[in-house]
């Protein structure tokens, strides 16, 4: 070593306030979106006015702005594009978790189970008007995301609990609920609660409101804050089970919490806004493409990247077929497919 | 005191796997695990890493058994590297190594001068030092198994579980692993197929037949003619230079039908 006590004793320190920087410069990337994102639709609204409306409610100023505009701004386009980042944060991180718990590089948030489950528990509500007026299709995909994931995992414990086994069972699970859905659409369902479910399950962000917001703010951020806190344990999952246990981690224990943890992050952003894919399965790739693969890096990269990534996506799919809205889900898969080839060329390995 | 295994025993899939094995390991030596395969070298390595729960008997750390220890207290005394573990994730040689860090950091810890160092002597002491910015898919057999060692070295065990490390080394590559890992201030337990490199580099063999314990002692004890015979199913001879330096010799053909004798197969080598 050449480096001498001083440079190694620096090194970390250098490091840790070039990642606090790049954070910072993450969050004022994904407000900046925000406000741009906004300012997107068929309504124009100024960059200007975006900045009066947010400081008259934040109760910062009391600025002049005509009704509609704050109506279009406060009620509309701003909790969208906050759900909007939060889903890009939660199903990023938990894409980036199941990647590593699972030792797969295919694993999504939905591996386990929990869109389709998730689907059947809003058909169930959406089609048969089961306890309809109190949970709504948001709850039932709720109950419906947490049932299957319960099962699942009973499945894996049951079939000897490795991590091929979770995702075996995962298929099954996946399969089974799908097949319950389609079944219900097709023998219960008229063609417009057949639309309705159809929307909603490609996912969308039409009609989100504030206690959304809050809602998928909470789980999000309380959940990207515990993964980051098992930064350290999820890399040990690089090299197994066997691995990770001789490093110290309670293998048993902290995959179950990791589990549910991005179980209840997932079915409770499915239960918003719908099954939003790739995003899952694509951004964890990007931020690790930018990144590496050290948890402590990829935890807060992938949850930048996923929010700036969905306030964007939405916007466009927004505006892009006016005045037909696309659903979200159709443009985060025609934008990450794209994006994920390009990954995928460029991290060609020499064999 | 350190890391000992009493009268352990360890039923996997039905079979019994490890039967009732005693363990004293001197502290600071190197105890080479020998044994035919399947003889329960690796299950008795998973035993000593705690990684596996005896069904009788104990393991102990320092007298405190393995089981009313948190994993993390058992990762800051005991490293393993165990056979096959192998990555798909885009990682470098350097943060394979630093994962050796884990068990002493905390919650939210971050990365110390004490684990820089610790890195880095790892990454001297295998040689790896030059090719710490290595992706791990693009390193030879050889390599990796030394960024396995290294990750175990930067963890700075007293106890260090090895699990047939010179697999997929090349002669010279066996010989400074084993030499580095008879250097180092750590107890040792080594699974070895060679019998050689157990004679050159192990203080005290001991010798597993379908899981129990067939004998124990010094290379120069435990490795005659006759206990090859009866464990490995191999005619072998066992020579000793001036220096008392250990060499076995494998003969082919078959134990037990005596020379010139064989009614099929090919006659046994003269000499």
């Amino acid at each position: 070593m050449t480096a001498g006590a001083e440079g190694v004793s620096s090194a970390p320190r250098r490091r840790r306030l070039l990642g606090l920087l790049l954070v910072t410069a993450g969050v004022a990337a994904v407000g900046l979106s925000v406000a741009a994102a906004i300012t997107l639709g068929p309504a124009d609204v100024s960059l200007v006015n975006v900045r009066d409306v947010l400081l008259n409610h934040l109760g910062l100023a009391d600025i002049p702005v005509r009704a509609v505009e704050d109506a279009i701004v406060w009620e509309e386009r701003l909790p969208r594009a906050l759900t909007a980042a939060a889903i890009g944060v939660g199903l990023g991180i938990c894409g980036a978790v199941l990647q590593s718990l699972l030792l797969n590089p295919l694993a999504d948030p939905f591996v386990l189970g929990i869109s389709s489950g998730a689907s059947t528990g809003a058909v169930v509500i959406g089609v048969f008007g089961l306890g309809g007026s109190a949970l709504g299709l948001s709850g039932g995909a709720f109950v419906g995301a947490i049932l299957a994931f319960g099962l699942v995992i009973l499945l894996a414990r049951l079939s000897g609990g490795g991590t091929d086994r979770v995702i075996l069972a995962g298929v099954a699970g996946t399969q089974l609920f799908s097949a319950l859905t389609s079944f219900a659409i097709f023998a219960f369902a008229d063609s417009d609660e057949t639309r309705g479910v159809m929307f909603w399950l490609l996912g969308s962000l039409e009609g989100v409101r504030w206690d959304d917001v809050v809602l998928c703010a909470v789980v999000v951020l309380v959940g990207t804050a515990l993964c980051f806190g098992y930064a350290h344990a999820l890399d040990a999952f690089s090299f197994g089970d066997e691995v990770a246990a001789s490093l110290g981690i309670a293998v048993g224990r902290v995959r179950m919490l990791l589990l549910v943890l991005t179980a209840v992050i997932t079915a409770t952003l499915v239960s918003v806004a719908g099954a939003v894919g790739f995003v899952g399965l694509v951004l964890p790739h990007a931020a690790r493409f930018l990144v590496g693969p050290r948890h402590a890096r990829l935890v807060p990269a992938t949850a930048l990247i996923g929010a700036v990534f969905m306030v964007w996506v939405d916007a466009v799919s927004r505006v892009a077929f006016q005045p037909t809205p696309l659903p979200v889900g159709v443009g985060t898969a025609l934008v990450g497919v794209p994006a994920f080839v390009l990954i995928l060329l460029r991290k060609r390995r020499v064999p | 005191m350190t890391l000992e295994a009493r009268q352990v025993v360890w039923h996997r899939g039905g079979a019994l796997v490890v039967d009732a094995v005693t363990l004293r390991p001197t502290p600071g030596a190197t105890i080479g695990l020998l044994g035919p395969n399947g003889s329960g070298k690796s299950s008795l390595l998973r035993l000593l890493g705690g990684t596996g729960k005896p069904d009788s008997g104990v393991v102990t750390l320092d007298g405190a058994e393995l089981g009313d220890l948190s994993r993390r207290d058992v990762a800051r005394a005991v490293a393993v590297v165990s056979q096959h573990a192998h990555t798909d994730t885009d990682i470098r040689v350097r943060d394979v190594v630093r994962l050796g860090r884990i068990p002493h950091r905390g919650f939210l810890g971050a990365t110390g001068t004490r684990d820089e160092v610790a890195v880095a002597a790892a990454l001297e002491h295998t040689g790896l030092t030059d090719k710490a910015d290595r992706l791990w898919h693009t390193l030879s057999g050889g390599e990796r198994q030394r960024a396995h060692i290294a990750r175990a070295l930067a963890q700075e065990p007293r106890e260090l579980l090895l699990d047939e490390p010179t697999n997929h080394l090349d002669i010279r590559h066996q010989l400074e692993l084993l030499s580095l890992v008879t250097r180092l201030p750590v107890t040792s337990v080594v699974a070895l197929h060679d019998l050689n490199l157990a004679a050159m580099f192990c203080d005290e063999v001991v010798v597993l037949d379908r899981g129990r314990a067939v004998a124990g002692g010094s290379p120069g004890e435990v490795l005659t003619a006759e206990l090859i015979a009866r464990v490995y199913g191999v005619r072998a001879r066992v020579r000793a230079d001036e220096r008392g330096r250990l060499t076995v010799l494998f003969e082919p053909g078959p134990v037990d039908v005596p020379v010139g004798l064989t009614p099929d197969g090919p006659p046994p080598a003269a000499t």
